[in-house]
């Protein structure tokens, strides 16, 4: 065994150009099956890491197209709020909120930034961490309170060398001024969805008291009691809507998990394409050793005589050519792994992806390289075997 | 006590080449006794590579019994008879047949390979059998770097070395000259010396008047048996 496969090595290393050659298709193979696995689970852990799993139990319902028929167009109102509740199942809670654009300014600093009117709950509910200070409480919402979060780079912008907390900045909204005291600071975004630091909140109160009277929300969002409801809650809000307005355009509902499912299913249908590709260079692969090891097996007749007559049996001499057909496909699988992984992680640093390797679809690609060594080195070991030795010494 | 090695009883072998029959052994009995020293002689075409082939286990008959070591090869499948030629049967052949691509250590190691011996042990084998070839510093060169002659002792190095009942050398010394030639067959009287039976295949007459006993073979049949 061990001296076949050290002369197995031997044979590979005098045939260089033509057993790389003849592994091209194994090497092309196994190197795709790498890399779409990879980039599948690195697409797939980017859009789980900007969808804060946390927010996977929230639909989120905003307006949706006009129509020109009277109370085909939605508000959300306080009514709508208490009609959606008690209407559609497994809500957990009801969150309103008003956008605005704002810039804030302090002292000679102005940015321009996204501002949230948000309720009670809001930051818990996403899972947002206040990295410094504190949210905003029940009473500051209710009593509108000037009081503001903001966001990492708001803070570091306005607030170089400062304490943030406690201090003043001024906010215009719509030419109007006000000045606000910040309470909280949020925590930097782990991943890609870094919009929260650019943004602000104030207090859902504060809107309603300052800016426009019992406010119709710009967003709804809903809370389910778990993440594996949200999809059949989104589906729910929907028909709820469409009912009460006749007009199925009339919102938009999307539930993160309803898009995250959507999305795997789509880089599963992808995925599967791909692997069906693989599959197929894999082949074309297979029978490439397949043809070299014809061509060796006629081009050694005559050693094959030589071992016979030494007393090599049928089973020596097609383990023999085996094990060479194999050492090539394993090389070949190395090589597609190590090629694989370096083009994986190439694709990801360029598009700025995570980079991933699923371990097992390295396995399974060696595996898979081992196998078609075997299967498609059986029958010319075999007919390696069954040469008769008289022949075989005969040839020239 | 059998110490018969080789028996053939009405041995035929018939090919069919292009569709032509061909009668390449036509009743051929003869046996062989352990120790003898043998040469098989006949023109090209006359059969002898064909009794060589049954003698070596590489063949077998179309009809009749051929017995080497006492064991009838007529109804052995290729693995058994694979065995036989392991155990029994060392052969040299006049390209010598080394393979290129393993040193001539590896060579001569390469039929007790085929018999699972344990690697140190099969060194120590081959080592010793090159020795006695006067071989051991060409242990580590490939068979390309070496004389005819030189080539012509690993390959009956190769044969020895599993210390088989008989040596089949075909035409040994056809491809050297001719002093090469001599030393080579006196190698192969010392083995014979050590009791082992050779047997020699040549057409070339002078060798065979050297030998104790003759086999002549023409058209497929034996024509003479014995001494000169």
């Amino acid at each position: 065994m061990f001296d076949d496969l050290i002369f197995a090595l031997k044979n590979f290393r005098r045939n260089k150009v033509r057993s790389i050659l003849s592994l091209l298709g194994i090497i092309i193979g196994v190197a795709s099956v790498i890399v779409i696995t990879s980039l599948s689970q690195s697409a797939t852990k980017s859009i789980k890491d900007s969808y804060n799993s946390a927010s996977l139990d929230i639909v989120r319902v905003s307006s949706g197209f006009m129509s020109r028929r009277r109370n085909a167009a939605i508000t959300f109102d306080e009514t709508f709020r208490q009609d959606l509740f008690n209407s559609v199942k497994d809500i957990k809670q009801i969150q309103y909120t008003n956008n605005m654009n704002a810039t804030l300014a302090k002292d000679d600093l102005t940015v321009n930034a996204n501002a949230t009117a948000v309720e009670y709950g809001y930051f818990d509910m996403y899972g947002y961490k206040i990295e410094k200070g504190t949210a905003f409480n029940v009473s500051d919402n209710v009593t509108g309170q000037q009081k503001i979060i903001i966001g990492s780079k708001i803070a570091d912008a306005l607030f170089e060398n400062q304490e943030p907390i406690g201090n003043v900045i001024t906010l215009v909204s719509n030419n109007v001024t006000f000045s606000f005291e910040v309470c909280g600071v949020l925590a930097p975004a782990v991943a890609s969805n870094d919009a929260n630091d650019n943004s602000v909140f104030v207090p859902r109160g504060f809107y309603a008291k300052k800016i426009m009277p019992s406010p119709a929300a710009s967003a709804v969002l809903v809370q389910c009691v778990s993440q594996e409801k949200s999809v059949q809650v989104a589906d729910n809000i929907k028909s709820f809507i469409t009912e009460l307005t006749g007009n199925q355009y009339a919102a938009n509902v999307s539930s993160m998990q309803a898009m995250l499912e959507q999305y795997e299913e789509v880089s599963g249908t992808v995925s599967l394409m791909l692997s069906g590709i693989a599959a197929i260079s894999l082949l074309v692969g297979g029978i490439g050793i397949m043809n070299i090891m014809i061509v060796t097996v006629t081009e050694r007749k005559k050693e094959i005589g030589i071992r016979k007559a030494l007393g090599a049996s049928p089973n020596v001499i097609r383990l023999q050519f085996l094990m060479e057909s194999v050492i090539i496909t394993v090389l070949g699988g190395i090589l597609g792994i190590i090629f694989g992984i370096g083009i994986s992680a190439l694709v990801a640093a360029v598009m700025e992806q995570s980079f991933a390797i699923q371990v097992g679809a390295c396995f399974v690609a060696f595996g898979f390289s081992v196998g078609i060594g075997i299967i498609f080195g059986f029958s010319p070991a075999s007919q390696a075997a069954k040469l008769n030795p008289v022949e075989a010494l005969t040839t020239e | 006590m059998n110490d018969i090695c080789i028996r053939m009883e009405n041995v035929y072998k018939e090919y069919t080449v292009a569709d032509v029959k061909v009668q390449a052994l036509n009743n051929v009995s003869f046996s062989v006794k352990k120790g003898e020293y043998i040469t098989i002689m006949g023109p090209s075409g006359s059969g002898k590579s064909t009794l060589m082939n049954m003698i070596g286990c590489l063949d077998k008959p179309s009809g009749g019994i051929v017995e080497i070591g006492g064991k009838n090869t007529a109804t052995m499948n290729e693995k058994e008879l694979a065995f036989l030629r392991n155990r029994t049967v060392g052969f040299v052949f006049q390209q010598y047949f080394l393979l290129p691509s393993m040193t001539v250590l590896e060579n001569v190691m390469l039929p007790l390979r085929y018999q699972n011996l344990d690697r140190n042990e099969s060194k120590r084998r081959a080592i010793a059998a090159l020795e006695k070839m006067g071989l051991q510093d060409r242990m580590k060169h490939t068979p390309n770097e070496l004389s005819g002659g030189q080539k012509q002792r690993v390959a009956i190095a190769r044969a020895t070395v599993t210390e088989p009942q008989i040596i089949l050398a075909d035409e040994p010394t056809g491809a050297l000259d001719s002093e090469t030639g001599r030393n080579v067959l006196e190698l192969f009287k010392q083995i014979n010396k050590g009791g082992t039976t050779v047997i020699i295949v040549t057409h070339d007459a002078n060798i065979g008047a050297d030998s104790p006993r003759q086999i002549c073979i023409l058209d497929g049949k034996i024509i003479k048996d014995g001494k000169d």
